[in-house]
């Protein structure tokens, strides 16, 4: 369990983590989310002693962290960064062997990581000859190579094709199933939608939402109600009923549908019966928020 | 092994690795063995003098000139061998064709091809006349054993009651280390410098930092370049050593010898001196562009010291060269500078030595901090003080 307490770290006027909470249990798949700025970075760097925090704790297992538990943690930064001239295989052993493995082992795990991640014919070729996204291998193996108990990734996800993030995803749950703990970022949030269970929001150096993300929704305060026609009725067809309706509100919409936020006791026949009015109902759609719905509604705007 | 210590040995190890297996250390070594022996053989084949000759003595010559010429040569330390020529003609042709140095004829006539070799003439010359005055002094009665006891050669000796400290080849000696020590110190130091710079520019700093201390980081970078650096100008003094030997050149220095592990000894002071300056106002730069201007303070003082003792060459028994070759940032150039043309009082040896270690430790703390503050900020080159009073990675426990 990775459990951060009241952390609070401020650059000259920015505060950048203002009393922020938040735990990882063992062997979870967290997302740390939220737009840009809002601290994800900042925590992470504290994880590993890269930022003095000016009041707060982390945990590891109980315990400060320390050189000691830095060892069994994985770190892929956000500004990724090899050595240009090395070789693939030498640079993943040299960074296990940093991290306290014997050469043997280290050697040993990297072309073990370098298999797994589809690097195995690129052992001897220098960093700098290599792909954009088999750059980003080498960087994941690296904080891989000496199987750490927490890992910490800052937007893995950023810049991959759609395939390379399912394939990132499934390595992440795979991880999580052998007993990794995981902890990444993401200014992204529908991208992780359903990429991972347990998220945290960050937003202002605080977190605002924190949880299992099926939980969030349903105690999410409003749900999403999308209404589409069959026909187009014009400009703003929508305000002709939607202001006598108690508890509705609209987010967007053209001459066709509308995307409408409700409470939860909003009636939805008598909603459905008004929609009916302005034309011919061809989608009536009723779900939980998106994530950034769900965040827009907890930092208010 | 403490993980700070085994953090610093795998450090310097891909230091020394990486330096050993880029071509620009492979070339420049080659360069620099190729530059040493050539810079001392051809010198010592162009104006040292050559320690064996073949001299064509002809039947006319004065008898015992030849024997007399052996035994003279081997004295001063040459090798001479006799050929005996019929005629004079004979002999002049084996002058003409180089078969041998000089012939000796009839009447104390000594034949050369062009110029007398200044070595060998005194000795031909000392030898006939021994021979002649040996044959004349036998002629007048006096007995052969009479005559030897009498014209026995004369040992003179010069002695000097002030060692001359400007003679031109120490000065040579002096100047030549002067210049490998600033080169090399410049050199190993920039290696340190774009070192540090790199791992920011390309920001696997951030990568290492969450594994090592900063410490660790740039200390194995700072000793494991060293190594690098020590192996190749250790090289240089082998090969330099043994050129000598093998050369033996003529005028050259007495302390000749003893300059060089004296010029490794500094050199080694020197580097970790200014490496640490080079390493810690590296971390000041974000950009390989910028590295050079970071570091410009230190190039600046250096230079200074280098031109300081151009100057202190001629001046070698001033209070300032005195002063400047006990003080750290000019000791590691002034002192083997000044045990090179003069002979220095041990004790000013010791605090020369002393004070730079002294130092380099004080260099270690301020320059450590330096690092530790600048290393993971990027973005527009630092100043010293914003770096100085800035936050520290992994110093400190946090609260």
């Amino acid at each position: 369990m990775l459990e951060i307490t009241e952390l609070a770290k401020r650059y000259g006027d920015v505060l950048a983590l203002d009393g922020c909470s938040l735990r990882v249990p063992s062997g979870h798949l967290v997302g740390l989310l939220g737009p840009n700025g809002a601290g994800k970075t900042t925590v992470m760097r504290a994880l590993f002693g890269l930022v003095q925090p000016d009041a707060g704790t982390i945990r590891w297992r109980g315990r400060p962290i320390s050189a000691s538990t830095w060892q069994r943690f994985g770190y892929m930064p956000e500004e990724r960064g090899l050595y240009p001239a090395m070789r693939v295989a030498t640079q993943i052993a040299y960074f296990g062997q940093l991290s306290g493995m014997s050469a043997r082992d280290a050697t040993a795990a990297a072309s073990r990581w370098m298999g797994r991640l589809g690097l195995a014919g690129r052992a001897g070729s220098r960093i700098d000859r290599l792909s954009h996204g088999n750059q980003q291998r080498v960087q994941l193996a690296v904080a891989l190579v000496h199987d750490p108990d927490l890992l910490v990734l800052d937007e893995p996800f950023a810049g991959l094709d759609p395939i390379a993030v399912d394939a990132l995803a499934e390595l992440l749950h795979e991880l999580c199933a052998a007993g990794t703990t995981v902890l990444f970022s993401s200014h992204q949030l529908d991208l992780v939608e359903n990429l991972c269970e347990d998220v945290v929001i960050l937003d202002k150096g605080r977190v605002v939402l924190a949880g299992l993300l099926s939980e969030l929704r349903a105690a999410a305060p409003r749900r999403r109600l999308d209404v589409t026609l069959a026909s187009d009725a014009g400009e703003r067809w929508w305000e002709r009923w939607t202001p006598s309706l108690p508890g509705v509100e609209v987010i967007e919409g053209d001459a066709r549908q509308v995307r409408l936020t409700t409470s939860r006791c909003t009636d939805l026949e008598k909603v459905l019966a008004e929609a009916t009015s302005a034309g011919e109902v061809a989608r009536f759609g009723f779900g939980p928020p998106s994530l950034s719905e769900i965040f827009r509604e907890a930092v208010g705007s | 092994m403490n993980g700070d210590v085994r953090a610093l040995v795998l450090v310097a190890r891909r230091e020394v690795a990486t330096r050993m297996r880029g071509t620009a250390f492979r070339v420049s070594t080659l360069l620099l063995l190729a530059c040493t022996v050539a810079g001392i053989a051809i010198p010592a084949a162009l104006i040292g003098h050559p320690r064996s000759f073949t001299v064509a003595v002809t039947a006319q010559a004065p008898p015992g000139a030849a024997t007399m010429a052996s035994a003279d040569a081997k004295a001063a330390g040459l090798k001479l061998t006799i050929e005996a020529a019929g005629s004079r003609a004979a002999a002049a042709r084996l002058v003409e064709q180089g078969t041998v140095t000089a012939a000796v004829a009839a009447g104390g006539e000594t034949i050369w091809k062009s110029r007398p070799d200044s070595t060998l003439q005194p000795v031909l010359n000392a030898a006939i006349q021994q021979a002649v005055i040996t044959q004349r002094a036998t002629a007048l009665g006096l007995p052969p054993a009479a005559a030897a006891r009498l014209l026995a050669p004369v040992r003179v000796t010069a002695t000097q009651l002030h060692a001359d400290t400007r003679q031109a080849g120490r000065i040579i000696v002096a100047e030549v280390g002067m210049i490998l020590l600033y080169v090399a110190i410049t050199f190993y130091g920039s290696f340190v410098l774009t070192g540090v710079v790199e791992e920011k520019s390309t920001r696997v700093v951030e990568v290492l930092l969450s594994r090592v201390r900063p410490d660790a980081l740039l200390g194995g970078k700072i000793i494991g370049i060293g190594l690098a650096g020590l192996a190749q100008f250790l090289a240089v003094a082998a090969t330099a050593t043994v050129t000598l030997l093998v050369t033996r050149p003529s005028g050259l220095p007495p302390g000749t010898y003893t300059a060089i592990p004296m010029l490794v000894a500094w050199f080694v002071l020197g580097y970790a001196f200014y490496s640490m300056l080079y390493g810690s106002l590296g971390a000041l730069a974000s950009r390989t562009e910028d590295a050079q201007a970071a570091a410009g303070p230190v190039i600046v003082v250096l230079v200074a010291i280098y031109v300081a003792a151009s100057i202190a060459v001629g001046n070698v028994g001033s209070a300032w060269v005195t002063m400047l070759s006990m003080l750290p940032p000019s000791a590691p150039i002034f002192m083997p500078l000044r045990t090179s043309l003069s002979d220095v009082p041990a004790w000013q040896v010791a605090v020369a030595v002393l004070l730079t270690l002294a130092g380099v430790y004080a260099l270690f703390r301020a320059g450590g901090r330096l690092y530790r503050n600048a290393v993971l900020r990027t973005g527009a080159r630092l100043h010293v003080t914003e770096a100085w009073h800035g936050e520290a990675v992994r110093s400190s426990v946090q609260p």
